[in-house]
């Protein structure tokens, strides 16, 4: 009486020997085939994913974005800040600041 | 036979070590693949459509998947697309059902358990071709279920869990349709040898 067991191993022997038995039409057929699907692999290697154009698009926007608007980048003009912070001073020099000519002109008797 | 397909010269390591990593797992399936496939579909053309389009399917979706992943999933889409074939050649077998000229009408309902071709192919051997016929025949008429957990577990060497990974279901399933398998092939054989 046959065996679950010896089922098994009778269909396997069979299987595996008609595996080594197969044409050349379908051994060509599987070899193209796999030839295909390592292409497609190169392919899709090469090619960026769909979603890192767009991603890296949006990251540039956003750095723009943030230099332009950020509070710091108002004081673009390092004198600008130097004479404001200078002014907001109790002790400024007022000299060094405005210049000999401001003084002059405000301090000028208009009548002569 | 090892990986010397395309132009690989300026190719990454990585990237080449995963194409030969695919090449040498192609290698190694696409014979049993075919087997697999044509006992289900009993026709060697539609059988090497599933294998090419389950390779294909592999690394256009799971290409990042760890290599121990890549033999179930194979097998998964390979079930896939035969059963979507099965489904096919089901519909048309029944669109054509009335036509006189009958070319289509051999498909019946369930491919899988239709009896196979009366030809065993020039491919085999005189000694191998009774053996495998009957076997064909007798594979064939198991249920899709049945076919697939005893070609995966048997013939493909997946354990359960792999096989249950390849066929969708539980690992209690996957040994329920294999025990249910090597039972009713046992007694198809028995049959024909009284």
């Amino acid at each position: 009486m046959t065996t679950g067991r010896e089922i098994e191993r009778q269909a396997r022997e069979t299987l595996e020997a008609s595996i080594e038995h197969l044409d050349a039409r379908v051994r060509s057929r599987l070899t193209r085939a796999r030839h295909a699907a390592l292409d497609e692999l190169q392919r899709r290697a090469r090619r960026p994913a769909w979603f890192v154009v767009p991603a890296v698009g949006f990251a540039a926007s956003a750095i723009l974005a943030v230099v332009l608007w950020a509070p710091w980048s108002t004081v673009q003009d390092p004198a600008n800040g130097t004479a404001l912070t200078a002014l907001a001073t109790p002790d400024a020099d007022l000299d060094f600041l405005l210049g000999e000519d401001v003084f002059a002109a405000v301090f000028e008797d208009p009548a002569g | 036979m090892s990986f010397a397909h395309g132009d690989g010269h300026d190719m990454p390591d990585a990237l080449r070590a995963r194409n030969a990593a695919f090449d040498r797992f192609f290698i190694a399936v696409e014979r049993k693949a075919f087997r697999i496939a044509r006992l289900a579909l009993q026709n060697d053309d539609d059988a090497l459509d599933a294998v090419q389009d389950s390779m294909l399917q592999l690394v256009r979706a799971y290409a990042s998947r760890p290599q121990a992943e890549w033999k179930p999933l194979f097998y998964r889409i390979l079930a896939n697309r035969t059963r979507d074939l099965q489904r096919r050649r089901s519909t048309r077998g029944r669109l054509f059902a009335w036509w006189p000229t009958g070319g289509e009408t051999d498909d019946g309902d369930d491919p899988a358990s239709a009896a196979p071709s009366p030809e065993p192919g020039p491919e085999r051997s005189l000694e191998l071709g009774q053996t495998m016929a009957l076997l064909d025949q007798f594979i064939g008429q198991l249920s899709h279920k049945q076919q697939q957990a005893f070609l995966l577990r048997n013939f493909e060497d997946l354990d359960v869990a792999q096989a249950a990974r390849a066929m969708g279901c539980s690992e209690g399933s996957v040994k329920t349709h294999y025990s249910r398998a090597v039972h009713r092939l046992r007694a198809r054989l028995m049959e024909a040898e009284s």
